[in-house]
């Protein structure tokens, strides 16, 4: 009976139907891959629903609780990545952010393959600031950082991130 | 480019992070220099697109209606790996060398115990715990964490800055400790790894050199595989660069990762060799 009480809270279907179009979305902004962003997806409320079965209270912030999940599973992923050389070759067999002709797509695809350029941390402190409206508290929190760090490395992200976009639209040019 | 105002201030301010003295000194510095401002405004730009992209996807499965992902990867690889094994080549002799001093770097000969022994570690590791480092703010406290002192560069190309340090423990005893250097001006990227174990790697032919750190053998690995998804799929050859070297009893390695137009081999040395 406590079970249920405490899961009616937290039915695992709102949990899903109120986030997952935006950890989903956040995750493909931050990997370009289809496949990967949906399996980081379930991975992510797989490991949220595991957490709040054992945790003693629910998150007091759930968005900035997801997101925490959602951003650890990612860099685990880029991580491997870089460890096991293989999985991009299966990875390529795997549709990435569908492009459109139009110009406004191509510049939309610019960005992000400019942020994709950056150090994925570096990369997710963006699109949590600016794609899920987190503030840089939150973002600290959220990372298990202290707010000064994390206010300047943000800053330094931004004008990084503003590089890299010049850098590629100058090699594409 | 003229103007040298410190960008980190402009985008502290955009961010909504900036001290009140800061704002202050941010704002009076825009109203004169129309290139700041136009700094802000692709800022601006930027961000808009990033947080107008996608629209209201959501993704294509129920949750729980695709298989384990870890299943799903294992199944992904061992294709992979039939697929491969359909074009194994020889082993030039100058990679059976740097394979023999380095025995943790695989050149590309997928032998099927080689291949076997991958997946098995694969799986274990995804079996494993999440994955969560723990990020450190000096490095006194990085080495408090690490259980003893770590050596680092004394001599670092002008301009680049300790920007974040991690730590993680794993399960087995086994640690590693990154810490990753960053250049505010041209904003290139180091990274130094540094394990109590060989990391395992798997490169093609041709990407791998003999080169010497403090008289002893260092191997240098030229390009990534497609480290962020969608950036690129394939062996970039002009992506990071790496040295890999023991130190003492541990693994060191340094590297750029993605975007450092200004390193060098011969820079990446130079850093590697101020270890010591």
């Amino acid at each position: 009976m406590e079970l249920t009480a405490r899961a009616s809270g937290y039915d695992e279907d709102r949990l899903w139907e109120a986030y997952a179009g935006r950890v989903y979305r956040y995750l493909l902004r931050l990997t370009g891959e289809r496949e990967t962003a949906e399996d980081l997806t379930q991975e992510t409320f797989l490991q949220a629903i595991r957490d709040l079965r054992r945790a003693p209270e629910p998150p007091s912030n759930e968005a900035a609780w997801l997101f925490r999940i959602a951003t650890n599973r990612a860099t685990d992923l880029f991580r491997r990545r870089r460890r096991i050389a293989w999985l991009p070759f299966f990875a390529e067999r795997h549709g990435g952010i569908a492009s459109d002709a139009s110009e406004h797509m191509a510049e939309q695809d610019l960005v992000l393959r400019a942020l994709r350029r950056l150090p994925p941390d570096t990369a997710a402190m963006l699109l949590l600031k600016d794609g899920e409206g987190f503030s840089t508290p939150e973002i600290a929190e959220m990372l298990g950082q202290n707010y000064e760090a994390v206010r300047k490395r943000l800053a330094r992200a931004r004008e990084t991130f503003r590089v890299a976009y010049l850098r590629l639209k100058g090699e594409e040019a | 480019m003229t103007c040298t105002y410190d960008r980190e201030l402009l985008a502290l301010y955009l961010n909504g992070d900036a001290t009140a003295a800061e704002r202050a000194a941010a704002l009076a510095h825009l109203e004169s220099c129309a290139e700041c401002r136009e700094i802000l405004r692709q800022h601006q730009a930027m961000g808009a697109e990033v947080a107008g992209s996608l629209g209201d996807l959501r993704p294509a499965h129920a949750f729980g209606r695709r298989r384990g992902a870890s299943q799903w990867r294992v199944a992904a690889i061992a294709a992979a790996v039939v697929l491969a094994l359909l074009v194994t080549t020889q082993v030039p002799a100058v990679a059976a060398m740097v394979g023999k001093v380095f025995p943790w770097i695989t050149i590309f000969e997928l032998d099927k115990q080689a291949v076997d022994d991958f997946i098995t570690a694969y799986s274990q590791d995804q079996g494993g715990k999440v994955f969560y480092p723990t990020v450190y703010e000096t490095v006194a406290e990085a080495e408090e964490a690490w259980g003893g002192q770590i050596l680092l560069p004394t001599a670092l190309p002008e301009g680049m800055e300790l920007d974040r340090i991690e730590v993680m423990h794993w399960d087995s005893g086994e640690k590693d400790a990154t810490f990753a250097y960053w250049n505010p001006r041209a904003g290139g990227n180091l990274i130094i790894e540094i394990s109590t174990r060989p990391h395992q790697r798997h490169v093609p032919r041709g990407a791998t050199s003999e080169v010497t750190v403090n008289g002893e053998k260092a191997v240098v690995i030229r390009g990534t595989f497609g480290r962020y998804p969608g950036q690129s799929l394939k062996w970039e050859p002009d992506s990071d660069l790496q040295v890999l070297f023991p130190l003492g009893d541990l693994y060191y390695e340094v590297s750029t990762m993605g975007e450092a137009p200004d390193l060098t081999l011969d820079d990446l040395i130079s850093i590697a060799e101020s270890i010591r």
